[in-house]
């Protein structure tokens, strides 16, 4: 886990990862803290981002906190991101697009070392907005 | 766990555009999963895998609102 934020800190850090958020097409995952910009379709963007988030080499699980409907970040994803930093998770801003060209930007989180029973405890608290109300 | 996910009732596609993958076969819901996080990029997808995405996402929008 990465360090504990306060909510200040973590606003903080979300306001400059929205400024500094890739501007591009692409579907894209960003980790503010470390400036990390992944398109994870690319070998050599899955090495780094794995280097990243591993421990002690287990599989990184990417763990969506928001499902989104808007094309720009909001208060929800502000939300996500904030409470994901307080609980020292290593929190990260998306965008990705449908096959229209729509696209959506949302709040996730990656994790490690962990068993994959325990993502899908993550996933079922994600999608019973814990971290989205 | 109920999740679109891993309904195998839903539609399997062969897996000839996510080479890293290492299913297979991938449902709309998975090739989703795929795309929200970075893994796939849309120009990759066949135009019948494309369109079952659009199919997918429209009956989750329509149900609940959300992708």
């Amino acid at each position: 886990m990465a360090h504990k934020r306060s909510e200040a800190s973590a606003n903080s850090e979300y306001d400059r990862g929205i400024r500094d958020f890739p501007r591009t097409d692409r579907n894209v995952t960003f980790e503010p803290a470390g400036g990390l910009v992944a398109d994870l379709s690319r070998k050599e963007d899955r090495v780094m981002f794995f280097d990243k988030f591993t421990k002690g080499g287990d599989p990184v699980y990417l763990i969506g906190a928001t499902n989104n409907t808007d094309g720009d970040f909001n208060e929800t994803t502000r939300r996500a991101y904030v409470a994901l930093k307080v609980e020292g998770r290593n929190a990260l801003l998306g965008q990705w697009a449908d096959p229209d060209g729509n696209r959506f930007k949302d709040t996730s989180f990656a994790v490690s070392g962990i068993p994959l029973k325990q993502t899908l405890m993550f996933k079922s608290c994600s999608s019973n907005r814990r971290y989205w109300r | 766990m109920e999740s679109a996910l891993y309904d195998k009732k839903q539609k399997t596609f062969k897996n000839t555009f996510a080479p890293h993958c290492p299913d297979k076969e991938l449902t709309a819901g998975q090739v989703i999963g795929l795309l929200r996080f970075s893994a796939l990029q849309n120009d990759a997808l066949p135009d019948e895998v494309r369109q079952a995405v659009r199919e997918e996402l429209g009956r989750r929008r329509a149900e609940t609102g959300h992708n």
